[in-house]
């Protein structure tokens, strides 16, 4: 089937010049959402007439229920279909009977003969869109939920309304612009009420309702809009949005930490007694995370050699409900083979996870080689400046979660929304909006407005840091590939590194600025050096702009049995590098005379 | 934090005073160890502090010890960024103030009295100007105004009177004039003055003053420096001795024009990537100078780093790339201007600049409308002037931006 597409321009047309609207199939039930989508529309001006012969001749929302479309006795602007796709036929032919000016089939409605019907009598057709998540997206609500509304533009966002008609109205949009500019302006604009050209500081914890039927309609999902800053915040959203976008994602929610983002996303996943498959080459906490604490909620991970993509296929099993990789493995330097990952997990109809911390999407983008869902721990390189913690998930909107019964949270009612069925109500978003309103709501690792603003700031400059961070993290890995005092150097922008090629693949920009390498002489030799250097910072942390160290054999993984520590790649002449942005000839002198007498 | 720092062997590098431009931006001026090991600078947000005995405090108040008193003059993560900037500029000390004008009222409150004589370059931002030409005149200060471009005017100026001091811009506000700081400085030290240069345009990463021999060098620290756009401050660097008077006279009881702790903290911020921001506003806006000098609706073009721009052998002496500023003249004058600044997108209407943000605005009638018109006009203000700041965008979009918005105002 022909992918749908319909510029920003044309769908803010037709949002602007019609103003009565016939909805086929309008609900009684208020938690349909029929009745919600009429509700909101009329909040936002427009006269929609309910058609339903079921309910014919019942008043809902102020309006009297008609059986078909020609007892409506007054003009129809468009008519909007919330009936199967097997029903359109006799409706578009209807529409065309009336006089409609345009015919617009709901989200998850599609009947292209019904539509090429309709277009060739002069009408204007939209297919598979919900008029309200339009409306809501070219005026700037649906960015509070996160989601990338496509919009680039320093101008200030308007909603779609039929009556303002002024130039400035011109409704930007559907234009690519480059990652440079996307990681200035994604998901921000100035600020409608004081111009102010940065995202302002929202420290709030709540938002004031309009009144007591709006606030209803806020909590039960029926409308967007802030209610409680441990759901959505207008700071938090624009991070959520700008991340999306730069993973070319469809929609992001933020957490407080990378582990909270994970937290959300496999509370969404998973029931109790669910299984997934993890890399065994991951960031320690996610090992423990996921290996341990996860167990006791009733989740069962198995860890794989992510090095041979068949070691995920034998480790499926019917309980299988995702596999999660590192796009680039902390420490190890590690590059998984994303595309073929991707298509063993779609083949058994789960999703496939993508962390993308240590590469972030300037060097990688998972979604197009097939991922689901791209975590984030905002902390490192993303925010930059070791100054603020964070996490983001991004939903790429292309799995089907009604494809099989694996996904009872997203396709089927949510008890605790009265039975709302996410997938269906919210389509591609459907996945980071339930992880918000149920996970994030119930748990509540909210993220800070202040660490949103600061991590913003730090992605301004992300694509500039990134390109400095690869450079200087080849010049040093060269450098100690050459010295006599090291071992071996893992970096897959070296030729001698057996990833170096799926690195050319998935990171063409280059492999990142985290490595190890090994220090002739063992534990001694590579405690010495950590503790000998003088520019860069001993400590656990990586992706800031300063260049780090750790020796994990010490540190990190000194729990663990020296067999363990073999395996995780944390042997006892194991040393590890962020590598930062300072001048690259101190970071090489620096290397240099901390290596200089080591045994 | 700042002070009596070791560099104890494997420990931190603080204080790393000896390394390039980008270390020294990242690194100097703050050791972890002293603070948790907390790697990013905390941010102090104190009022006061707390003096050990009665002793200490009193020694504190009598200059005899050096330490932390009230935050009106000194708050130790605004320590940290002035040891920072310092070294990023050459100069012995800075003190960081709540904007621009405050670093350079707090200068000049502090250097002059009633009587002196001043020199200034005929180009300046238009609250400079305003201070200099109806804020220092009130107290009885001679102000003199000079094209600097012109050595043998600032010569000729210099001889007729006794001044105390020499101040221009360069790259200038809004025309980007560049101004020849060696031969200026050398003229004033030859007359006595000091010579102060506002190096707001360049920031260190292009154009270091004191090393050209410029004795005083201020900043509005909101531009390039912060980067982001996200804060108001200003940078005074110099000599230890005038500082000191400075921060004693001009900051703490003249202007109390004190930067706040989370500012000097967002500064720090800005610092670590200045030099890449630097490089990247340089080499866009080279390419936007020479996509407006290529258009057919563009009269002139200012921007130093163009091979045919006066100012470009001079600008190549003493900077190291042009800087992310551009400006030019339409055809069509105002309206052309008008338009041109309506038809943007992506550029922002929005005075200030070196955000990452591309931001346009139009001199005559924002930045320097505190001159009259013939004051623009005798100074080389031209109405239909615009003044780009390139922000970090992607160079394909900003330039399709300005290439769709140049072509309507031709239409």
């Amino acid at each position: 089937m022909v992918e749908l597409f319909y510029p920003d321009a044309l769908l803010a047309r037709v949002l602007k010049s019609v103003n009565t609207i016939a909805m086929v199939g309008a609900s009684t039930n208020w938690n349909r959402p029929s009745y919600f989508v009429m509700k909101y529309l009329q909040g936002k001006g427009y006269r929609v007439i309910p058609v339903n012969p079921v309910a014919a001749g019942q008043e809902l929302l102020g309006e009297i229920v008609r059986a078909s479309l020609s007892e409506i006795p007054e003009p129809v602007d468009m008519v909007q279909v919330f009936r199967k796709p097997d029903a359109v036929p006799p409706i578009a032919d209807e529409a065309i009977a009336i006089g409609a000016k345009v015919l617009w089939l709901q989200l998850g409605v599609r009947h292209d003969a019904a539509a090429a019907k309709a277009e060739a009598a002069g009408l204007t057709v939209i297919q598979d869109r919900c008029p309200k998540i339009e409306f809501g997206r070219l005026g700037g609500e649906l960015s509070w939920f996160g989601v990338d509304s496509g919009i680039i533009s320093a101008k200030v966002r308007r909603a779609p309304k039929p009556a303002i008609k002024t130039e400035a109205d011109v409704q930007p949009g559907n234009e690519t612009f480059g990652f440079e500019t996307r990681s200035v302006h994604a998901g921000a604009a100035p600020d409608p009420v004081t111009g102010a050209r940065i995202t302002p500081i929202y420290q709030t914890a709540s938002y004031v309702f309009d009144d007591a039927d709006q606030a209803a309609s806020l909590f039960n999902l029926h409308s967007f809009g802030h209610v409680y800053s441990r759901l959505s915040n207008p700071t938090v959203a624009v991070l959520e949005e700008r991340v999306a976008n730069l993973e070319g994602g469809r929609a992001g929610v933020a957490a407080a930490s990378g582990h909270a983002g994970q937290f959300l996303t496999f509370f969404t996943l998973l029931e109790p007694g669910d299984e997934f498959i993890a890399s065994r080459n991951l960031y320690g906490g996610s090992l423990t995370q996921f290996g341990l604490s996860f167990k006791r909620l009733g989740w069962h991970c198995s860890f794989v050699d992510p090095t041979d993509p068949e070691n995920f296929r034998r480790a499926l099993t019917p309980k299988t409900k995702a596999i999660f990789v590192e796009s680039l493995a902390n420490p190890g330097g590690v590059v998984v083979d994303l595309e073929a990952v991707a298509k063993i997990a779609h083949d058994a109809g789960i999703s496939f996870i993508v962390d993308n911390t240590l590469a972030t999407p300037y060097l990688c983008q998972p979604i197009s080689w097939g991922a689901d869902i791209v975590c984030h721990s905002t902390t490192k390189f993303l925010a930059g400046h070791g100054n603020s913690l964070g996490g983001v998930v991004v939903e790429s909107g292309k799995f089907d979660w009604a494809q099989n019964d694996k996904f009872p949270s997203m396709a089927q009612p949510e008890p605790a929304y009265h039975g709302l069925n996410f997938f269906e109500t919210f389509g591609d978003f459907g996945f980071t909006t339930k992880a918000r309103a149920v996970a994030l709501r119930d748990f509540g690792p909210a993220l800070s407005p202040m660490n949103a603003f600061l991590s913003l700031t730090g992605i301004e400059t992300l694509p500039l840091r990134m390109d400095r961070h690869v450079a200087n993290a080849r010049a040093v890995a060269e450098f100690l590939h050459g010295h006599p005092k090291v071992e071996w150097v893992s970096y897959a922008g070296l030729p001698s590194s057996p990833f170096f090629d799926l690195a050319k693949k998935y990171l063409p920009k280059g492999p990142g600025a985290v490595f190890t390498f090994g220090v002739k002489g063992g534990y001694e030799a590579g405690l010495k050096v950590v503790e000998r250097v003088r520019l860069f910072s001993h400590l656990a942390n990586i992706g800031d702009t300063r260049s780090l160290i750790l020796h994990p054999a010490s540190t990190t993984h000194r729990q663990l049995s020296d067999e363990q520590r073999k395996s995780a790649g944390a042997g006892p002449e194991v040393v590890r590098l962020s590598v930062g942005i300072e001048t690259a000839e101190d970071l090489i002198r620096d290397l240099d005379q901390a290596l200089g007498d080591t045994p | 934090m700042s002070s009596n720092k070791t560099n104890r062997p494997g420990g931190y590098a603080a204080n790393y005073n000896v390394g390039g431009f980008a270390t020294r931006a990242i690194h100097l001026g703050y050791d972890p160890a002293e603070e948790h090991g907390a790697l990013s600078t905390p941010v102090f947000m104190t009022s006061t502090y707390c003096f050990e005995s009665a002793e200490i405090g009193q020694e504190m108040f009598r200059g005899e010890r050096d330490g932390y008193i009230y935050g009106r003059t000194k708050n130790p993560t605004q320590s940290v960024l002035e040891s920072r900037i310092a070294s990023l500029e050459g100069g012995e000390a800075a003190v960081a103030f709540a904007s621009g004008m405050g670093a350079i009222s707090a200068t000049l409150w502090t250097l002059l009295k009633a009587g002196d004589e001043v020199l200034v370059d005929q180009t300046l931002y238009g609250n400079s100007f305003a201070l200099f030409m109806r804020g220092l005149t009130k107290f009885d200060v001679k102000v003199v105004v000079a094209d600097f471009t012109d050595l043998e005017a600032v010569r000729q100026a210099l001889a007729a009177g006794k001044h105390r001091l020499v101040y221009f811009e360069t790259p200038a506000n809004p025309n980007l004039r560049v101004i020849d700081i060696a031969a200026v400085s050398a003229l004033a030290h030859e007359a006595g003055a000091l010579s102060i240069v506002d190096n707001t345009f360049a920031s260190p990463a292009l154009q270091q003053p004191i090393s050209l021999g410029a004795d005083l060098v201020v900043h509005s620290a909101t531009k390039f420096l912060g980067g982001h756009g996200d804060l108001i401050a200003g940078v005074l660097v110099g000599p230890a001795e005038i500082l000191k008077q400075v921060r004693l006279h001009g900051l703490r009881y003249l202007t109390g024009a004190t930067i706040a702790p989370l500012t000097a903290f967002l500064l720090l911020r800005g610092l670590k990537t200045l030099e890449l921001r630097l490089e990247r506003h340089s080499s866009s806006a080279l390419a936007v100078a020479e996509l407006l000098a290529a258009h057919p609706a563009v009269a002139a073009v200012h921007y130093p780093g163009l091979p045919n721009s006066p100012d470009h052998d001079l600008a190549k002496r003493q900077m190291s790339a042009f800087g992310g500023l551009v400006s030019c003249e339409l055809k069509g004058g105002v309206e052309a201007g008008m338009t041109l600044m309506n038809r943007l997108a992506l550029a922002s209407r929005a005075v200030s600049l070196g955000d990452a943000e591309t931001l346009v605005q139009h001199p005559a009638s924002m930045t320097h409308a505190t001159y009259t018109p013939e004051e623009r006009r005798a100074h080389g203000i031209s109405d239909g002037l615009i003044r780009f700041s390139i922000g970090l965008e992607t160079l394909a979009d900003i330039k399709a931006d300005i290439a769709q918005a140049l072509d309507a105002v031709r239409s």
